[in-house]
């Protein structure tokens, strides 16, 4: 469903993803954890084209993100092409974003109407039906900064979840929460895996990655350290990184 | 906050004496301060029986300020030179009015196409594309850097410089010419002008406050896959409004009162009326005066707009 093969990414002179490959199948969730700045974000950034990629390839269902084929030379892709594959990964982010000028129901359907060809009407009672989904129920006429940061993230899941997107990239969407509001949105993205959804989540929750995740890959300075099932990453590490970084935890 | 206040009119816990009490216990305290004693225990302190600071000064400012204002009345009304019955009489003239209606028809020619093509020149100016940022860096220097006045002066003589406009293909044949000197009326080159520089203006200002709206919220629109004009007009647009609004509402009363520079080239706007009048009976003063009111009545009101428009867009959290 998501491939990356020898990905490469560097911010001037610093190499930010280092021949990174992944692959993640359908309808299974991908725990991406390791320390700060070692590439996790970059990843997930080049997955929906919101970063280049230097070198390598990322595949999503089957169609290389951001380049095409003309004969036989790879060019870029238009950025109205770039824009029609970012609408099948939805994609959540650790500061929440919503649209801070409108109200949480136009947040979830602004993209559904622009883009889905959605009448206001219906845009609206499916983006209730979203919300009510994720508990914001009652919540739709508020604006974001009345709501606590776990309703914000939880409003920003349903607005990305609104395109129905094939598969949704979490990028540590509860760092910038307190635990009581944590346990919330990690529900909400648990319902999301048991219904089917393919899903890579950037996480510093290991008990949720542990017990989320089909595949865990832990990354360290641009490099994927280690990769395998929970059990076997988080209790059977064969890298001395990855040993170091767990029992630090 | 409510509680305090209410507290704050009794005079003290218990009964009534304790004003009393207190007034005589500050008197005490303050003759005894050069010796440093008073209270200085932190025991029985409560800010809600706390005075005001005591402010001697404000009274003195007060009675200055007074004296000043009655004196400036006194000038106004006993000077008969401003002669009020003048102004009063040719306040609504006809002339005055049509003079009226061109300044405000001017103000807001300028000020829409000036923010219209701000925007672009703003929006060309934070494009990747380099040209478009050259040109619309050259425009915003050559347009801020020349005096209004010259540019004025500049396209009320252009047929100087280009006696013929022409319809055509770039450097190969023409279809139709216009002579500029008809075409180019005092009342257009007025408007070119002020249009042109307050495109200068704006796009600064639509600049700043595109700038002022986080990257990520764009990011945010990207990773929707919502297109780029889209996200423009209802993600950074509808954002940069509180940063664009104060300026732009300042910039309007200025180019309200910049615009009576058209009277240098002959367009009847109100200055230009009111010194068509003034010229036949040379009533200077109270025709400058009738002048003065409507500028004041007409700032005064884009103000008063200007706040509630602010108070609209002010959106609360920008994060």
């Amino acid at each position: 469903m998501i491939e990356a093969v020898g990905v490469r990414k560097s911010f001037g002179a610093l190499t930010v993803l280092d021949d990174v490959s992944l692959s993640v199948a359908e309808s299974t969730v991908t725990c991406v954890i390791g320390p700060s700045g070692s590439g996790k974000s970059t990843l997930l950034r080049c997955v929906n084209r919101l970063e280049r990629i230097d070198a390598g390839r990322i595949v999503v269902d089957g169609e290389l993100v951001g380049h095409e084929w003309r004969g036989d030379r790879l060019y870029e892709r238009s950025r109205r092409d770039v824009a029609r594959q970012r609408t099948r990964t939805g994609m959540v982010f650790q500061n929440f974003r919503l649209f801070p000028h409108m109200t949480v129901l136009d947040n979830v359907t602004e993209a559904p109407r622009a883009l889905l060809g959605l009448k206001r009407a219906a845009a609206e009672e499916r983006a209730r039906d979203l919300l009510a989904r994720v508990g914001l129920a009652g919540k739709e006429t508020s604006r974001p900064h009345q709501l606590s940061g776990g309703e914000q993230q939880r409003a920003a899941i349903a607005r990305a979840l609104a395109m129905e997107p094939r598969a949704m990239l979490f990028d540590e969407p509860t760092s910038a929460l307190d635990p009581e509001l944590t346990r919330d949105v990690l529900t909400v993205i648990r319902e999301l895996a048991d219904g089917g959804m393919t899903m890579i989540v950037v996480t510093h929750e290991m008990r949720f990655a542990r017990e989320i995740a089909d595949q865990v890959v832990f990354m360290d300075n641009g490099r994927i350290v280690e990769t395998g099932p929970p059990q076997e990453v988080f209790d059977a590490p064969r890298n001395d990184r990855t040993v170091r970084f767990l029992t630090s935890n | 906050m409510v509680s305090l206040r209410t507290e704050h009119g009794h005079t003290g816990p218990g009964d009534g004496t304790g004003g009393e009490d207190r007034t005589s216990r500050a008197r005490k305290a303050r003759s005894e301060r050069p010796g440093g004693v008073g209270r200085t225990s932190v025991d029985g302190a409560d800010a809600a029986f706390a005075r005001p600071r005591p402010r001697p000064l404000r009274g003195v400012v007060a009675v200055a300020g007074l004296v000043l204002l009655a004196m400036a009345v006194n000038a106004l009304v006993t000077n008969d030179a401003f002669r009020w019955d003048v102004v009063a009489k040719y306040v609504t003239a006809d002339a005055v009015l049509a003079g009226l209606g061109t300044t405000l028809l001017l103000t807001a020619v300028a000020f829409s196409g000036g923010f219209v093509l701000g925007i672009a020149l703003a929006v060309m100016r934070l494009s990747r594309n380099p040209i478009l940022v050259t040109l619309s860096f050259g425009y915003t220097w050559l347009f801020r850097s020349v005096p209004m006045l010259v540019q004025l002066l500049f396209w009320y003589n252009i047929s100087l410089l280009y006696p013929k406009l022409s319809l055509g293909i770039p450097f190969g044949p023409r279809f139709t010419e216009f002579s500029t000197e008809r075409m180019i009326s005092s009342l257009t080159a007025a408007v070119i002008s002020l249009v042109l520089h307050e495109a200068g203006q704006l796009a600064e200002i639509v600049r700043a406050g595109i700038l002022s709206v986080s990257r990520d919220q764009t990011e945010a629109a990207e990773a929707l896959g919502l297109g780029g004009w889209r996200i423009f007009r209802r993600i950074v647009l509808p954002q940069a409004m509180p940063a664009i609004l104060p300026p732009a509402g300042s910039q309007i009363i200025g180019l309200l009162k910049g615009t009576s520079i058209v009277s240098v080239i002959a367009v009847q706007d109100l200055l230009y009326a009111t010194q068509l009048i003034y010229n036949r009976n040379y009533l200077v003063i109270p025709l400058l005066l009738v002048a003065t009111l409507w500028y004041l009545l007409l700032t005064t009101l884009l103000s008063v707009v200007q706040h509630f428009v602010e108070r609209r867009y002010a959106t609360g959290d920008r994060g």
